[in-house]
């Protein structure tokens, strides 16, 4: 299956303690992430590789559901899980220290799928809707995190 | 496996009105049977995006004078009115929308 990536970095005024914990907590990215309704069923409640959950998304009325796993935690530099149900994908949160802020990069992997996304847009209209995303994300995590 | 539904699981929330001056104003109305634990839902969903609150039966002051949540509960019907200032527009609209999904779906598995 074909793949695609998506990434996107920003300065966010915080120290990377303030963001590692802030985006390591599962539950907290309904704040960040546009469209995730709901995660919940997290085991066991601290960061820590091998810490699942489920998802909720809302996929333009369409509710998507599936489980991720969290694949790395490192603080305060790296945050990683996967999707392991539903579309395939990896994202890796990179956080390194810039002066007294934080250079955040996401980057996310994702199969792009040739059945249910392929009925509602082109490989190049999904790519750039998760290029967008991913921008998305990281600017929300720099608005929750700076004000 | 990827799940696919056309409705929701969470409980019925809809956003009735919304006004944006110096701040952030929105009214949500949630039909249910039993209300459910509203301060709680609000409350550890502040909590957990960093937002110091003071719940209180009926209403969650938030710290610094960044705005209040209320709810009014009636047979069928809670209407809940959120009002948010201090914060720039853009986390005004995050912690909105926040809220909103933590209506829909925080705590389910307690009901």
């Amino acid at each position: 299956m074909p793949t695609g990536r998506a990434t996107h970095s920003a300065t966010i005024s915080a120290a990377p303690q303030k963001v590692f914990d802030f985006l390591a907590e599962p539950t907290r990215a309904t704040s960040f992430i546009p469209g995730l309704s709901r995660i919940h069923n997290v085991k066991p409640a601290t960061p820590q590789p091998g810490q699942t959950w489920e998802y909720e998304f809302d996929w333009f009325g369409l509710v998507v559901s599936g489980n991720s796993k969290c694949t790395r935690s490192e603080r305060p530099k790296v945050f990683e899980f996967q999707t392991i149900t539903g579309n395939p994908s990896t994202w890796t949160y990179k956080i390194e220290p810039s002066g007294a802020n934080s250079q955040v990069t996401l980057e996310v992997q994702y199969e792009i799928p040739g059945n249910v996304v392929a009925r509602f847009a082109s490989k190049p209209v999904f790519e750039k809707m998760n290029q967008d995303r991913a921008r998305e994300i990281v600017s929300n995590l720099k608005t929750m995190l700076e004000s | 496996m990827i799940r696919l539904r056309f409705l929701h699981p969470g409980r019925h929330v809809w956003r009735v009105w919304r006004r944006r001056d110096d701040g952030l104003e929105e009214t949500w109305v949630s039909f249910r049977r039993v209300a459910p634990r509203w301060e709680k839902i609000f409350s550890s969903t502040l909590d957990l995006i960093w937002l110091p609150n003071t719940p209180q039966p009926g209403h969650i002051q938030l710290s610094d004078e960044h705005g209040l949540i209320t709810w009014h509960e009636s047979r069928w019907a809670t209407r809940i009115i959120i009002r948010l200032r201090g914060f720039p527009a853009a986390k005004q609209s995050l912690v909105v929308t926040t809220l909103l999904k933590a209506a829909r779906f925080h705590l389910l598995e307690e009901e």
